[in-house]
């Protein structure tokens, strides 16, 4: 991991039942979001805003392909699929996946995640800031869908907006 | 406009938004009264003339043109407070009204709450929309008694679908049946029709020979008496065969035949078969040629395949012209089934005799090459056995060509 051009796969995630016995496999969503926007704060010191948003969406996108390789059903189809992703967000904490719209022949989607593991509570300040979701959602849709997507977060707590609110759309070929 | 008159005009919107519900950010004022600098003046002053034109200025104008600069802030967060309020009505109202498409305003949070109604309702109407297509698994948890209700609504209607389902099912499995029982009707009707005609008949003979030889017993010698007992003898024993005929197909079809699974050299059981044939083979000037391997070991009942084979192959020999030739070969299809053809070159079938030949309804009794005659339950008999055994019958035959009449048969596996 500490070599260059390190890329992630999911077996780096460990045993974490070996790994932490007593404590168990849950932690503080404080925690998460400390090692986020700490880690934001320095890309962002280092790099300035716009290629810190691009890191996080990258990061996300990454992390959206393995999740969705290693514990979503691919050949399911894309209803069922919607389904079990909602359950799989639910349960993993991360939100509440929602659809307001999908079109499957032009392959436009409206999402809202609500009580956004990255946002719900935050300050308002505005601006959105679930870039991070942005990428993990491309990521898990190309990995389904076999194309690349792209993700707009149009809507979020820290915008004022209470859900987040996700633009889905192919990316041209 | 001085202090005093603004924050009059507007404690009377706060008034008007909590008693009424209604806001109004600008004031009419006559065009006059606008200075080339955009400031107003309000119809207060002095020096003003009344004009019939009038226009609305936002009542921001006015707090703009305030000195003091702390009450100019706080009667701007007013204006700011009156303006979310108003864009929250026009959002609630609309909402209130089933309006989905309205936006949300951005930048309030006062209609929070709503925010979140208005995106659950969103998704509500997206399962709503699947539901409408046939998608049963949707389940909401967002909206109280109401999601309650909703679920309890879709569960019914995939009670109803499952119902429907069986009742489809049922639907399908009796229509089988009431195939299978007119099948059983016409069995039945056709065995009625045998025990009527085929088996009767025979007894004509036998009680007019036998009588005959009753009434003049003592006037015949042995050689006049010798045919008449022939004939007697020859009869019984075709009707006796008829009779065991019909009673192994009516077994056959109340599903009772015991099966009893052993390894078979067939090409021993076919040459047994051969021999048993061999006077009415002779007769005939047929040649027969047993081309099954001898090592070809079936696993099958030995008795069951001893008619079959019996039956295949009289059906062969009643057919063929004297002095053709029936071949009776085999080829593996798998390694666990083998195929047996009986070939003939005889007087082959057309079209209709063939589509009946498994009929029983259908079975059309055909004269033999000699006279030959047979009630057509032997091919019947033959397929019933070769079902019961896992195998399956086929024919292919030309009129004046002959027929070859193939089955198939378990290969006995050692292992």
């Amino acid at each position: 991991m500490r070599e260059d051009g390190y890329i992630f796969k999911w077996a780096d995630i460990g045993d974490i039942e070996i790994g932490r016995p007593n404590l168990g496999p849950t932690t503080n969503v404080a925690v998460y979001r400390l090692m986020q926007y700490t880690m934001r704060s320095i890309l962002n010191q280092k790099y300035g805003a716009e290629e810190a948003s691009q890191l996080l969406y990258n990061s996300g996108y990454l992390a959206g392909k393995e999740l969705c390789k290693n514990l979503l059903d691919k050949s399911l189809d894309f209803y069922p699929f919607v389904s079990q992703l909602q359950a799989l967000l639910k349960d993993l904490r991360i939100g509440i996946l929602r659809i307001e719209h999908s079109d499957l022949e032009k392959m436009h989607f409206t999402l809202t995640v609500a009580e956004d593991l990255d946002c719900s509570g935050l300050p308002i300040t505005e601006e959105t800031v679930c870039e991070y979701d942005e990428g993990f959602i491309s990521g898990i849709f190309e990995e389904y869908t076999g194309r690349a997507f792209s993700v707009q977060e149009t809507d979020c707590w820290s915008s004022g907006e209470i859900v987040c609110r996700f633009e889905v759309t192919p990316q041209a070929e | 406009m001085n202090i005093d008159q603004v924050a009059t005009h507007l404690i009377k919107q706060l008034h008007n938004v909590i008693y009424f519900w209604d806001v109004e950010l600008e004031l009419t004022v006559d065009s006059s009264d606008i200075r080339g600098n955009g400031d107003v003046q309000v119809a207060s002053d002095t020096n003003s003339q009344s004009s019939t034109h009038q226009q609305k200025v936002p009542l921001v104008t006015y707090i703009d043109q305030l000195n003091d600069p702390i009450y100019r802030e706080l009667f701007l967060k007013i204006i700011d407070l009156l303006t979310i309020i108003k864009e929250s009505d026009h959002f609630i109202d609309n909402l209130s009204r089933g309006n989905l498409t309205v936006k949300p305003p951005k930048n309030n949070l006062i209609v929070s709450s709503f925010k979140q109604l208005h995106a659950n309702l969103n998704h509500l109407v997206w399962q709503v929309q699947r539901i409408s297509e046939g998608d049963l698994t949707q389940k909401i948890d967002f909206l109280g008694d109401f999601s309650l209700y909703f679920n309890k609504l879709i569960s019914s209607l995939k009670e109803r679908e499952r119902f429907q389902r069986e009742l489809l099912e049922s639907k399908e499995r009796l229509h089988q049946l009431n195939i299978e029982l007119e099948e059983a009707n016409k069995t039945k009707d056709k065995f009625i029709s045998l025990l009527g005609h085929d088996l009767r008949n025979p007894f004509n003979a036998l009680m007019g020979f036998s009588q005959a030889l009753l009434d003049n017993y003592d006037n015949y010698d042995k050689e006049a008496i010798r045919p008449y007992i022939e004939i007697i003898n020859n009869t019984s024993r075709k009707t006796y065969n008829l009779l065991e005929e019909l009673l192994e197909w009516a077994t056959a079809k109340e599903g009772q035949i015991r099966v009893d699974f052993q390894p078979v050299f067939l090409s021993v059981n076919l040459n047994d078969c051969i021999n048993l044939y061999s006077e009415t083979i002779e007769d005939k000037n047929l040649t027969v040629v047993n081309k099954i391997p001898t090592e070809l070991c079936c696993y099958c009942d030995e008795n069951l395949m001893k008619t079959i084979c019996r039956n295949f192959l009289t059906n062969a020999i009643k057919f063929s012209h004297p002095g053709d030739t029936i071949t009776i070969s085999s080829k593996n299809l798998t390694h666990k089934m083998a195929e047996i053809t009986f070939s003939d070159n005889g007087v082959g079938m057309d079209a209709e005799t063939l589509d009946s030949l498994f009929k029983i309804d259908r079975t059309l009794t055909r004269v033999g090459t000699k006279g030959e005659r047979g009630a057509g339950f032997g091919l019947l008999l033959a397929k019933e056995m070769v079902e019961n055994q896992g195998g399956t019958i086929s024919v292919q035959s030309k009129e004046g060509e002959g027929s070859h009449f193939s089955f198939t048969i378990p290969l006995y596996d050692p292992v």
